[in-house]
C-alpha cells in the first residue's frame, strides 16, 4: 500500500516537473508582429526602387522599428505580474533584447557611419537572427527552431553575394519563412495546448 | 512493475532536475583563451600593417581562429574529463559561445571574402556580437556587472565605427583584456575557489 502511494507521489512529482516546462511556451506573437513590420518595410524598399519612388528610407525605417518597439514594451507591460518568470522565459529575453539592440546597431549606427553599406546590413542582419534562433532553440529545447538558424546563416551567406535590389526581396521573404510562418506555428501551439488544458 | 515502473520515474525526474539545474560551474579559461589569443594576433596584425610584412590576411586570421577553435574543443574534452556536472546553463554557455562563434567566422571570413563588408568595419561589427553574447551570458550567470560589460562592447563599436582607422586594433585589443580576458581571471579565481572549498 505505501509503494502504491509513493508511486502516485512520484507520478505527481513528474506531472508538476513536466507542466513547469511549459513556462517556456511561446504565443509567437513577437515573432509575427517583427515579421511582418521588416517585410513590409522592405517590400517598401523593393517597390520604391523598381518603380524609382524617392522617399526618406531612414524615417521610414524609424518608424517601423519604432512601432515595434512600442509594441513590444506594450506586450512586456501587459504581461507584468501575470507571466511567470523562469529563468528560461528570463534568458529568452535577453536572447532577443540582445539581438535586437545588435541589429539596431547594425541597422542604424553603422549604416549612419558609412562604415557598412546598405547591401551588408540584411546579410549581417541575417546571421544575427541565426544566433538568435540558434540559441532560442536551445531553451524551448526545439530542433526545428535550431534548423531555422541554419536557414538564416545560409541565407545570410548567399545575400552577402547578392549586390542587387533582389537581395531586399529575398530578406523579405527570408523574413516570412523563417520568422512569421514560425511565429503561426508557436501560435496555433499555443492555442492547442491552452485548448487542452 | 511497479518497483521497474517507480526507478524510472526516478531517473526521468533526475534527469530533468539535472538538466535544469541553474548553478554553472565555469573556470573562465575560454574566456582567458580566446581572449589572449585575438589580442596577441591584433598586435602582430598592426605590426604586419606597420612594418609592411604582406601576410595574407585571410590565411593569417584562418590560422588564427583555427587554434581557437582546437583550443575550445581541447576545453571541452578537459570538462569531460574534469566530470563538470551537464547542466541547462552550461549546455546554454556552450550554446551561446558556438552560435556567437558561428555568426562571427561568417561575418569575419565570408563578408570580407565576398567584398560586402570592409576590412576596417571588422572590429566593430564582432564587437556588437561579443556585446549581445555578454548580455545573455549575464542572465545565465546571474552577474550583474557582466550584463554591462555588454554596453562596454557596444559603446566601443559605436566609437570603432564612427572613428574608423588602423588604431581601432589596439582598441579591441584594449577591449578584449579588460572586458573578457579580465572577466575569465574573475570566473577562473571563483572557480578555483569553490573547488579548493568541495
Amino acid at each position: 500500500m505505501e509503494d502504491r502511494n509513493a508511486l502516485d507521489e512520484l507520478v505527481f512529482i513528474k506531472k508538476v516537473i513536466e507542466d513547469s516546462k511549459r513556462t517556456v511556451a511561446e504565443n509567437g506573437v513577437g515573432y509575427i508582429v517583427w515579421g511582418i513590420l521588416v517585410f513590409v518595410g522592405l517590400l517598401v524598399s523593393y517597390l520604391s526602387n523598381i518603380f524609382d519612388y524617392r522617399f526618406n528610407s531612414f524615417l521610414v525605417w524609424l518608424s517601423l522599428m519604432g512601432f515595434g518597439w512600442l509594441t513590444t514594451l506594450w506586450s512586456v507591460w501587459k504581461k507584468k505580474g501575470k507571466a511567470v518568470k523562469t529563468f528560461g522565459t528570463r534568458l529568452l529575453s535577453a536572447v532577443w533584447l540582445s539581438a535586437g539592440v545588435a541589429m539596431m546597431i547594425i541597422g542604424f549606427v553603422a549604416t549612419a557611419s558609412g562604415m557598412v553599406r546598405g547591401f551588408a546590413v540584411s546579410p549581417l542582419i541575417a546571421i544575427v537572427l541565426g544566433v538568435a534562433y540558434f540559441l532560442s532553440g536551445q531553451i524551448y529545447g526545439s530542433t526545428w527552431v535550431k534548423v531555422l538558424a541554419l536557414g538564416w546563416w545560409i541565407g545570410g551567406i548567399a545575400m552577402l553575394f547578392i549586390v542587387s535590389i533582389t537581395q531586399v526581396l529575398v530578406m523579405a521573404f527570408m523574413m516570412l519563412f523563417f520568422q512569421v510562418v514560425p511565429g503561426f506555428i508557436f501560435y496555433f501551439n499555443s492555442k492547442k495546448s491552452v485548448v487542452v488544458e | 512493475m511497479d518497483e521497474k515502473y517507480a526507478v524510472d520515474e526516478l531517473q526521468f525526474i533526475k534527469k530533468i532536475i539535472e538538466d535544469s539545474k541553474r548553478n554553472l560551474v565555469y573556470n573562465g579559461r575560454e574566456h582567458i583563451g580566446w581572449g589572449l589569443l585575438i589580442s596577441f594576433a591584433l598586435i602582430v596584425d598592426y605590426l604586419n600593417y606597420f612594418f609592411g610584412w604582406n601576410f595574407h590576411f585571410l590565411l593569417y586570421w584562418g590560422i588564427v581562429v583555427a587554434l581557437g577553435w582546437l583550443f575550445s574543443y581541447y576545453s571541452s574534452q578537459q570538462r569531460k574529463k574534469e566530470n563538470c556536472p551537464k547542466t541547462f546553463a552550461g549546455k546554454m554557455m556552450g550554446t551561446i559561445w558556438l552560435g556567437t562563434g558561428i555568426g562571427m567566422t561568417l561575418v569575419g571570413f565570408v563578408g570580407i571574402t565576398s567584398g560586402a563588408i570592409p576590412g576596417t568595419s571588422i572590429s566593430a561589427l564582432l564587437s556588437v556580437f561579443l556585446g549581445s553574447a555578454f548580455l545573455i551570458s549575464g542572465y545565465l550567470h546571474s552577474e550583474k556587472w557582466m550584463k554591462y560589460l555588454s554596453i562596454g562592447w557596444w559603446l566601443g563599436a559605436v566609437i570603432m565605427f564612427f572613428y574608423p582607422g588602423v588604431h581601432t586594433v589596439f582598441i579591441m585589443a584594449f577591449m578584449l583584456l579588460f572586458l573578457q580576458v579580465l572577466p575569465g581571471v574573475y570566473f577562473y579565481k571563483k572557480f578555483k575557489k569553490e573547488t579548493e572549498l568541495q
